[in-house]
């Protein structure tokens, strides 16, 4: 800035022909010069002088202090007065002369009295003269010298030495010099002018064929080409002039490439800008291209002359601006860095960008080059998403496909969950078919959020299968106060944990704003709430499955004893009864022979022996009825029911109620086999342990379900005991009808508490059944 | 190159200034009117302020200057050695040495042995030290001399020619002189005509300009003019107690004992010699030996016999 302003100064107070800054330089040389010879003539001068003269003052003084101390001594002021005074007459330099001794007046030279000023000058005096003290009087400068000539008496000499003579030289030698300046300075304007024109002729040809050259004629050359500096000069200007043009070409093929190079980035989609690096246009957009203007939505007409922040969303103008300045610092080619740039209608654009340095119409630039990844951003971003959804659910899918509880899996599968979504706050609430819910599991508590289910806002989850969302300020959070954290209340979602649209659990997890839930985010909590559903509802199967095959297990065992019992049963009955009975009327047979001869006796044992062989038929038409009645083949479920509650329950005094509708309804056989087994089973339980007065059956049968209930009011037992028996005091019975059932995917319902007597109700699906 | 040229005027001033400070040494100027403010009256300089001090006077030996600055650079070497205040005492013209030290004006005074006789004589003053001449003697004698080619060889033949005495009062230049002419058979009518000086400096330039036939010396001076070939000596006389320092009658003993002690120890030749001025030059060149009255008796009755001591 300063040196700006001299500049202008320079160029305000300089002539502008240099023929003229030739003299006034050479003029200004001369005067300079006669100058400082001046001064230091007019130093030399004085210095000289004044050593001559201090040397003379002091010599002169001491002479005069030892002529006169004698004098000074006895007090004899004539020969005082007459010594000064011949020192100031001897002298032409010296103005006065005093001198004092202890006991005198002062003798002096003044003639009209004694200066009263000198008075200080006394006194005060070394015992060498010395250089004097200058003094200034009327007279001009004057040297006082003063001398002790007796150490330790009040004795001095004075003598004042005028420089007056001095100051007239140092003038006559500075007026010398300063006249020869003078002369110089004319010789120099003259000398100076006249070789100037002679040597500025040829510039002057030369300035007129350079002014030419910039007007475009970039043929024209300097013809006078002497053998000199000028010369030198014409050559050189001609070699520019021949470069000039060749670099001319050069440029206007560069151009042209140039702006080929321009056009062709625009054509493949690549944006770019020329940005002003210098003066008032620093920062604007010097040129853009059709790309760039297409991705801002500008016209390039709109755009060239605004700018550059324009078009850059706030968030990176600061980036753009590290990034150039670097390019400017480091003159090298920037790394590509991602800018965003609001376009004409709002949409943000995600630019990979890079810049470097060029010249533009002859300033200095930036060229900025850029091209559009909005899209290809997006799809990073969304397989960046799908990836951690994925790793998130392969995470959990990983946990809960490891072989371990419900409980562990829930545990590992809300670790999982929470590592993906970078959040270390989150619980899990399972939902029994009953409706109960309990927290099975947490993190970032030290006790279990209450889930405060059903009435908690998570609840709806439960009902409409929607995520939800809860804020830390929503007050009918029934969690909320667990969900502190630094002071400050967590908000958060949940989504359900279903399968086969059966809500089994909700799944929430916590954070400290409700930004965190994105709808991506949100998405794969339901994915993994799905997930952990069907793992958690797998798990119930593969338990419900587990518990089967060990019942079926047991059952089949169960059953095979029961047959070998049956058998025994059986075996026993054609033994002692059956068998027995044959055995008489083999004997009857055999004794027939003997009273073959007595018609009576043989008719007698005839009717006993067919009585006897009636009474077989009849006991093995028990055995038979007792395997398998044959009235379920021939008449149907409803009158195998009934005789099997008159055979056995009215038998044994139990007052039994049927509820069945015609009774001639017949159902698919294995439907009828399975109910009438069931009932069978029922009937016994009654018969052996309820110690019931009275029984009802019942029997409704839909379009495709037929249900039968067999209750009592016998005595009952506790079913929960029941359910957690030990196997050898398992109920086989009981399971058996509820393998019954399972086996035509059929239900089976038991009901009883201790006294209340005892409930047995099967559902069996009939007509088209699934494979 | 373009941001040289405006700083290079800058440059060229500084270096001129620097050139004008570096010659510019004078001291600054005092103003001072010779032309205003006169005083047409009798001036006498500002006198400094009056201190006590013990006065030490001193009589004429050499030119006046010459006696001063021995005498003040005794002054000072007391100052310092004793730790007392010194000053110098110049006797004006037309005043004795003796009526000051007798009156008080002056405590010590260096002066001849005449001087003290007289001085002791009339007012009881009292020798402190006296002098140690070149050769290590506390005695001096005084010498009669005549040009160097003078015709007279023995002090009979002074008979009938001009003599040269020193101050009437001088041992060397007149007491013991007049002694030895005494016993030369020669009186003061016996000369043609005779002379009194004022030191032994005028005795000496009355011999050596031929002014006079004879004169008499101290007897240093008077070897060392011999020594440059200026005179020839005459005649040596006997040694005699040499001058000293004398004590006015009512200076104090402790004063007079503790300037005694210090004066013994001076030395001249030694650690002293920058101290003093041309101390050679005086009578006591090796410094000073206590000194007592009785020393001088001989001389006493001689200075009673020629007339010194009266009244």
């Amino acid at each position: 800035m300063k040196m700006d302003w001299l500049l202008a100064l320079e160029k305000r107070l300089l002539p502008r022909r240099l023929t003229a800054r030739i003299i006034l330089s050479m003029v200004v040389i001369v005067v300079s010069a006669g100058l400082i010879t001046a001064f230091a003539v007019n130093q030399m001068v004085s210095r000289h002088l004044r050593s001559e003269l201090i040397a003379s003052g002091e010599a002169l003084t001491l002479a005069l202090g030892e002529s006169i101390a004698n004098a000074l001594v006895e007090g004899d002021l004539a020969a005082m007065q007459e010594m000064v005074n011949a020192a100031v007459a001897n002298n032409p330099d010296v103005l006065y002369a005093f001198a004092f001794g202890p006991t005198t007046p002062i003798v002096h030279t003044f003639r009209d009295g004694f200066p009263s000023d000198l008075l200080h000058v006394v006194s005060n005096v070394d015992e060498r003269p010395g250089a004097g003290v200058l003094l200034a009087t009327e007279l001009g400068a004057v040297r006082n010298f003063g001398y002790r000539p007796l150490d330790g008496l009040p004795v001095e000499v004075h003598l004042g030495f005028s420089q007056a003579r001095i100051a007239a030289i140092q003038q006559q030698a500075t007026a010398f010099v300063l006249m020869l300046t003078a002369l110089g300075s004319v010789v120099a304007v003259a000398t100076t002018y006249t070789f100037s024109r002679l040597a500025l002729r040829p510039l002057t040809e030369l300035n007129q064929q350079v002014q030419r050259l910039g007007e475009g004629h970039f043929d024209e050359r300097a013809t006078t080409v002497a053998d000199d500096e000028v010369g030198d000069l014409a050559r050189a200007f001609n070699e520019m002039a021949d470069q000039i043009q060749e670099s001319i070409q050069q440029i206007r093929f560069s151009e042209a490439s140039y702006r080929d190079l321009l056009t062709a980035a625009a054509v493949v989609g690549e944006g770019i800008a020329l940005i002003c690096d210098e003066g008032e246009d620093e920062g604007n957009l010097l040129f853009v291209n059709e790309a760039f203007a297409r991705m801002t939505g500008y016209a390039t007409t709109e755009l060239i002359g605004s700018n550059a922040a324009r078009v850059l969303h706030p968030d990176s103008v600061a980036t753009a601006r590290r990034a150039w300045r670097s390019v400017k610092s480091t003159q090298q080619p920037a790394n590509p860095v991602e800018l965003s740039l609001v376009n004409r209608h709002g949409e943000k654009l995600i630019l990979e960008t890079t810049s470097t340095l060029t010249r533009y119409q002859g300033r200095r630039a930036l060229a900025w080059f850029m091209r559009d990844i909005t899209q290809r951003k997006a799809q990073e971003n969304e397989l960046r998403r799908r990836n951690r959804e994925l790793s998130a659910l392969n995470a959990v899918a990983s946990a809960v496909s490891e072989m371990r509880s419900p409980p562990q899996m829930l545990e590992r599968a809300l670790e999982q969950v929470l590592q993906a979504l970078d959040l270390t706050v989150g619980w899990v609430v399972t939902i029994e078919e009953n409706g109960n819910a309990h927290v099975a599991t947490w993190r970032g508590f030290d006790t279990p959020p209450a889930s405060g289910f059903p009435h908690c806002l998570c609840s709806a989850v439960a009902s409409d299968h929607h995520p939800i969302i809860v804020t830390g300020d929503d007050t009918r959070c029934t969690a909320r106060q667990a969900l502190m954290h630094k002071g400050r209340p967590l908000c958060h979602a949940t989504v359900a944990i279903q399968a086969r649209s059966r809500v089994l659990g909700l799944l929430s997890v916590a954070a400290e704003t409700p930004h965190v839930f994105t709808e991506p985010e949100i998405a794969l909590l339901a994915a993994v709430g799905q997930q952990i559903g069907v793992a958690l509802e797998n798990a119930h199967l593969w338990e419900t499955l587990r518990q089967r095959e060990q019942r079926r297990s047991e059952l089949l065992a169960q059953v095979i004893r029961a047959q070998e019992e049956e058998r025994r049963r059986i075996a026993r009955e054609l033994h002692d009864g059956i068998g027995q009975s044959i055995n008489a009327l083999v004997f009857g047979l055999n004794a027939s022979a003997a009273v073959a001869h007595d018609p009576n006796q043989a008719a007698r044992l005839l009717a006993r022996l067919t009585m006897s062989a009636s009474d077989i038929v009849k006991e093995l038409q028990d055995v038979i009825y007792d395997l398998r009645p044959s009235l379920l083949d021939d008449l149907g479920l409803v009158m195998a029911l009934r005789w099997c509650a008159q055979e056995r329950l009215s038998a044994q005094g139990v007052d039994v109620v049927l509820d069945t509708p015609e009774d001639a309804l017949r159902l698919p056989e294995e439907v009828e086999t399975a109910l009438f087994r069931i009932s069978q089973e029922a009937i016994a339980n009654i018969c052996r342990h309820a110690h019931a007065t009275q029984a009802w059956i019942g029997l409704k049968v839909g379009t495709d379900e037929v249900c039968m209930t067999i209750r009592d009011n016998g005595v009952g037992f506790d079913l929960d005991a029941f359910n957690t028996s030990e196997r050898e005091q398992r109920p086989w019975g009981l399971l058996g009808m509820q393998e019954r059932a399972a086996l035509l995917r059929g239900r089976l319902y038991l009901d009883s508490e201790p006294g209340e007597g005892t409930t047995v109700r099967v559902c069996l699906p009939f007509g088209e059944s699934e494979p | 190159m373009n941001a040289l040229r405006p700083t290079f005027p800058l440059l060229s001033l500084a270096f001129v200034l620097f050139l004008v400070v570096a010659c510019s040494n004078e001291p600054p100027l005092r103003s001072v009117s010779l032309q205003q403010r006169l005083l047409v009256q009798e001036v006498y300089a500002p006198t400094p302020t009056p201190t006590t001090c013990w006065k030490l006077g001193f009589d004429r030996r050499l030119e006046p200057k010459e006696d001063v600055r021995q005498a003040a650079s005794l002054a000072s070497w007391l100052q310092r050695t004793t730790g007392l205040a010194w000053c110098i005492w110049i006797t004006p013209p037309g005043e004795a040495l003796i009526e000051q030290l007798c009156n008080g004006e002056v405590d010590f005074a260096i002066m001849g042995t005449v001087s003290y006789l007289q001085a002791h004589h009339r007012c009881g003053a009292q020798i402190v030290v006296r002098g140690v001449n070149s050769v290590n003697e506390d005695v001096y004698r005084a010498a009669i001399v005549v040009p160097v080619h003078s015709a007279i060889t023995t002090l009979s033949e002074l008979r009938g020619h001009s003599f040269a005495f020193g101050a009437p009062n001088s041992t060397q230049g007149h007491l013991i002189p007049r002694l030895m002419l005494q016993d030369a058979g020669l009186t003061l009518n016996d000369l043609r005509i005779f002379t009194f000086n004022e030191s032994h400096a005028a005795t000496a330039k009355a011999v050596t300009s031929g002014r006079y036939d004879a004169g008499a010396l101290q007897d240093t001076l008077a070897l060392n003019l011999a020594e440059r070939g200026l005179v020839r000596i005459l005649a040596l006389s006997d040694p005699y107690p040499s001058s000293g320092i004398v004590a006015a009658p009512d200076a104090p003993a402790q004063t007079i004992a503790l300037t005694q002690n210090a004066l013994v120890r001076l030395d001249p030749q030694g650690a002293d010699a920058a101290t003093l001025y041309h101390w050679e030059r005086s009578e006591m060149p090796r410094g000073f030996v206590r000194a007592e009255d009785a020393d001088y008796q001989a001389l006493r009755q001689l200075a009673a016999a020629v007339g010194l001591l009266e009244p």
